[in-house]
């Protein structure tokens, strides 16, 4: 499986990397971060160019922050892709994930197919350190 | 000039309740809230630049709310039901109409208070090939394209983009209109087609349930600058910070 993590935020990276920790995981952000097996540095945030980059890597799942910029990119990466897209995604086991709903009032749980693009969020998780990382400026 | 405004109708989140183990949803629905800022802001162009103000909703497709919407000063909606749906059968179905009436712009809340997803505006334009302007909190026309004010939370950004483009807005953009009676009389005469689309999600809602946060109650002591520096240090230790 082909894992895109996307945001403006490095620690994402890390968050998204403890979801799949057993795949090859291809990061893109703004800082160096040691938990992808190839990194992506981007310095300007260009929303549709960084759009159909992730979209030329076919990837199986693009996992992408929740900054306003980063859901920008997720809507069109999906959109582009014409797969399924989950917001605020706070928990994500193999084809379910709990979202919030209702402004915070409920947690929905749903299940979906992949490929797919799910936004997730900043949260403690415990990844090892990748020892090989490629990157690319 | 044709602009879309793009609504959907929700249970109104200020009556929703937690009942037991589940929420009751069983509330009157509403326009989902910076819908309305979308409405305001396509009619408003509308009456400076003149053209026609389209709404689309999909959904729930109740009338008295959708009469609310005319009442704004909308043209036309078209009322699309649905009886599930997630963000990319949402897009599709959107798409189709949006193809017929070929819009200039089309606008869209930030985000509606039932999935608070805020994505459907740029899946929308990424699948009709058109420019996405998020955020919103201003619009300028300036010939044949958009002059917008972004709000991205710690900065503003001012972009342009050519039209026909797709622009989510912010509630700061506007204060939507109160209808007045006579035009809540006129919105009766005013034309709503309406549609089905039926087409299975690929994200399907299992089950809802209250959101309950446990919390921690951790109690820090001491003088007020070593219990600051121990809260940054707790918080920072959570990921909070």
């Amino acid at each position: 499986m082909k894992v895109v993590i996307y945001s403006e935020d490095p620690e994402i990276i890390k968050v998204g990397a403890s979801y799949f920790p057993n795949e090859h995981i291809i990061g893109i952000t703004t800082r160096e971060v040691k938990y992808a097996d190839e990194l992506y540095l981007v310095d300007r945030i260009d929303e549709e160019f960084i759009s159909n980059f992730i979209t030329s890597l076919k990837p199986d799942v693009v996992l992408v922050g929740n900054s306003k910029r980063d859901k920008t990119i997720a809507g069109y990466v999906a959109g582009l892709l014409k797969v399924p897209i989950i917001p605020e995604v706070m928990d994500l086991e193999g084809n379910k994930a709990k979202r919030v709903v209702y402004s915070g009032m409920g947690i929905a749980e749903v299940e979906f197919s992949y490929p797919a693009v799910i936004i997730i969020g900043r949260k403690e998780v415990q990844v090892k350190e990748k020892e090989k990382i490629e990157i690319n400026k | 000039m044709n602009i879309i405004a793009l609504f959907k109708i929700v249970p109104d989140d200020t009556l929703i309740k937690i009942s037991g183990n589940s929420l009751d949803l069983n509330v009157p629905n509403k326009i989902s809230t910076y819908d309305k800022n979308a409405i305001e802001e396509a009619v408003r162009i509308k009456e400076k630049h003149g053209g026609k103000a389209y709404g689309i909703t999909a959904g729930i497709t109740d009338r008295k709310t959708i009469r609310e919407a005319l009442a704004m000063g909308l043209d036309e909606v078209i009322s699309i039901d649905m009886n599930e749906m997630d963000v990319m059968t949402t897009a599709e179905a959107i798409a189709e109409e949006v193809n017929q009436i070929k819009p200039d712009i089309i606008l869209a809340g930030e985000s509606t208070t039932d999935s608070s997803g805020s994505v459907l505006p740029s899946y929308l334009a990424a699948m009709l090939n058109y420019p996405i302007v998020s955020y919103a909190k201003s619009i300028s026309i300036e010939g044949d394209k958009v002059k917008v004010e972004r709000n991205l939370t710690t900065l503003t950004e001012i972009v342009e983009a050519p039209m026909p483009a797709v622009i989510s807005v912010v509630g700061e953009i506007n204060t939507p209109r109160i209808p007045t009676v006579r035009q809540i009389l006129e919105s009766a005469k005013k034309p709503v087609r309406s549609l089905t689309f039926n087409k299975a999600p690929k994200v399907k809602i299992v089950s809802v349930s209250p959101y309950v946060i446990q919390r921690k109650k951790i109690i820090i002591e001491g003088k007020m600058e070593e219990a600051v520096d121990k809260l940054l240090s707790y918080l920072r230790g959570e990921g909070v910070l």
